[in-house]
């Protein structure tokens, strides 16, 4: 009863006119960023974070909601027409999508792509409808180590499924030290400012987040050729009987599979999709049609990635933890309208929770029937020249770094974040660990400093309270489980050698 | 991709030593009472232990494969452009103001991304795209762009 009272609450908040706009302009900004191949939420929602300090708060976090669950279905549309992935989880929508498209069923796969996102979104929000409330009784329980041990777990986990995790350990740890750049909270002295006066309020995080995803990526998109034509006809956007008879299980697990993910601190709707596809491969009764256009490839990551979203939202609201970069600039967004989220956010603001889950709902709806008969225009879209929408982008960065503090330092910061980007892609480092990590760095920093003092000193304290030994426990198997691959390796190519010298 | 990863890692263990040794300079505490140096010593200790494991499997991988770069044929020229243009921006913004720098530097990006060709037409657009940005942002948004010396 309370659930239902709760999902009234939430409805009655996003369907008010001005979140309902607002939710309409993120779901289509985050479609078109999805097309786009390169740009990605992060990108996108770092360029509007500025805009987000004139917006009513729920509008804001309405708005970057539906631009990050919109991206992700408009990463499926380039995915299955141009076997170009627009976003990270839709990686895996290439090798069966594109397969459909060039068969002639570019139509059914684009369909099924928006009515799976549509069930696995109401699925999730069901779900969490059910699970915040326990979650947030069981958040009250946290104090300082348990917060740290979180924290640095959900830090942890998002490296561990990186591509490389010890860059990605790099990446994350340069990202704390970031992040404790400016006054020391707790001895209010300075650090690693250099007698530069506007360090002493720290680094912004929009011109690191800006320079980072949008000026790095146009950095490197300079570099490349250009797109491949777009070749696929689109006939009927509807899926067959048949269709619905072999994807309806595939919408279920991916479903399941991908809010189980998205609850986790560090877990990821492109994780989710991985593990869903290579879910679906297993149990098909013909594993071989897969990568050759079956649709259940389509349709289970697909719900996995969009049910992951949903979930996500729940550590991000009712721990303080996000779990992805997206999240990460979502609860930027929050800190910056003076809102720290976390085990109260559904007693002090449940209007706030509820209907930025209600609007997600809506918002699947609006992707369902709005942008399926909008892909002939996101065509269109793929085939503005470069030359035109690279100085685009750095113009929309450039303003929104610039009206942080109307101050040319934070632009200066963003383009030396640029720089770092662009480095770190031509090095094979990632960018989001460090961005994660800056986000999280003052409570992982807060809460440690807390503890230790609690404990006089004693790093015990991580151990001696079972909450915060298991998320430690945790942090220690998965930094264990990143560095042993790396020896194991070094002693198999020993012993080969070994082996060679005595033939 | 090996010497990439080569300097990468040297470039992380001077990074980690010099941010140890700034952190102990602002002063590390102790475990009991942490000092401000405390939190980001052991993140540049951190970035030192993994950088040596990334360096050692860095040095096996070399004997391994005896691989060495070869870079894609880049347009290193133009992104270098880009670069220099995009870091001299945030220089002249607060003396040149935003009309000018911004016409400037939109200038350039779309001659030096786009076709050689038709540079009346870049520049119309360069100027189109500045005075539009301007009205939006400055006039009905009230986002308080700079405005040089010369008063515009």
């Amino acid at each position: 009863m309370e659930a239902f009272h709760n999902l009234l609450i939430g409805f009655s908040v996003a369907n008010q006119p001005v979140n309902l706009l607002f939710c309409f302009v993120g779901v289509l900004m985050g479609t078109l960023v999805g097309v786009l191949p390169g740009l990605g939420p992060a990108g996108a929602l770092a360029m509007l974070l500025p805009l987000t300090y004139h917006m009513p708060l729920t509008a804001a976090i309405i708005m970057m909601a539906g631009i990050y669950y919109g991206a992700i279905y408009g990463g499926a549309i380039t995915s299955i027409l141009m076997n170009i992935p627009g976003e990270a989880n839709t990686v895996v929508t290439c090798l069966d999508g594109h397969p459909m498209a060039k068969n002639g069923r570019a139509g059914p796969a684009l369909g099924m792509s928006a009515f799976a996102a549509f069930i696995a979104g109401t699925f999730g929000i069901i779900a969490v409808t059910v699970v915040a409330k326990p979650l947030a009784l069981f958040a009250l329980e946290f104090g300082s180590p348990e917060y740290f041990g979180l924290c640095f777990l959900g830090l942890t986990f998002a490296i561990y499924i990186s591509s490389s995790a010890t860059k990605a350990f790099i990446t994350a740890a340069f990202g704390l030290i970031l992040s404790s750049v400016g006054m020391d909270t707790i001895e209010g002295s300075p650090r690693f400012t250099f007698n530069i006066i506007q360090l002493w309020d720290g680094i912004d995080m929009v011109s690191v987040a800006m320079g980072l995803f949008g000026v790095a990526e146009v950095l490197e998109g300079i570099e490349e050729a250009a797109m491949p034509a777009m070749t696929a006809r689109i006939q009927s956007l509807f899926p067959t009987l048949s269709d619905w008879a072999r994807c309806k299980w595939a919408i279920v697990r991916g479903t399941l599979v991908g809010f189980l993910i998205g609850i986790l601190p560090g877990g990821h709707p492109a994780t989710a999709s991985f593990l869903s596809y290579g879910l679906e491969k297993r149990v098909a009764k013909e594993p071989e049609r897969f990568g050759k256009g079956a649709i259940e490839g389509v349709a289970g990551p697909e719900a996995a990635s969009n049910s992951a979203s949903a979930g996500g939202f729940i550590p991000l609201f009712l721990l303080g933890i996000p779990s992805n970069v997206v999240l990460a600039l979502i609860f930027g967004a929050l800190m910056i309208h003076g809102m720290r989220p976390g085990p109260q956010t559904l007693s002090a603001n449940p209007d706030l929770f509820w209907g930025v889950l209600c609007s997600m709902y809506i918002g699947n709806a609006m992707l369902l029937v709005l942008n399926l008969p909008l892909i002939p225009m996101w065509v269109k879209v793929l085939k503005v020249p470069n030359s035109i929408l690279f100085p685009l982008i750095l113009l929309f960065c450039i303003i929104g770094a610039y009206s942080l503090k109307n101050s040319a330092f934070d632009v200066m910061v963003m383009m030396l974040f640029g720089l770092l980007g662009y480095a770190f892609r031509k090095f094979g480092y990632e960018a989001a660990p460090l961005i994660l990590a800056f986000v999280l760095g003052p409570m992982v920093e807060t809460n440690l400093r807390q503890s230790l003092l609690l404990s006089h000193g004693s790093p015990l304290i991580f151990f001696t309270r079972p909450i915060s030994a298991i998320f430690v426990s945790l942090v220690i198997l998965l930094i264990i489980l990143a560095i042993v691959p790396y020896f194991r390796r070094s002693r198999k190519e020993e012993t080969h050698k070994e082996q060679e010298v005595a033939e | 991709m090996y010497r990439r990863n080569l300097v990468g890692c040297l470039v992380w263990l001077a990074t980690s030593i010099y941010v140890c040794y700034l952190s102990l300079k602002i002063g590390f505490g102790t475990f009991g009472t942490p000092g401000a140096g405390f939190f980001p010593f052991w993140a540049s200790v951190m970035i030192g232990v993994f950088a040596l494991i990334h360096l050692m499997h860095v040095l096996q991988e070399k004997k391994r494969t005896k691989a060495e770069d070869s870079s894609k044929g880049v347009e290193w020229k133009k992104t270098l452009c880009v670069i220099v243009s995009l870091l001299l921006y945030p220089l002249l913004l607060p003396t040149l103001g935003y009309l000018i720098t911004t016409f400037l530097l939109l200038g350039f990006l779309f001659l030096i991304l786009g076709e050689a060709k038709r540079f009346w037409l870049k520049g119309i657009g360069a100027l189109a795209v500045t005075l539009i940005s301007f009205l939006v942002f400055y006039v009905l948004l009230d986002v308080r762009l700079p405005i040089g010396v010369f008063g515009f």
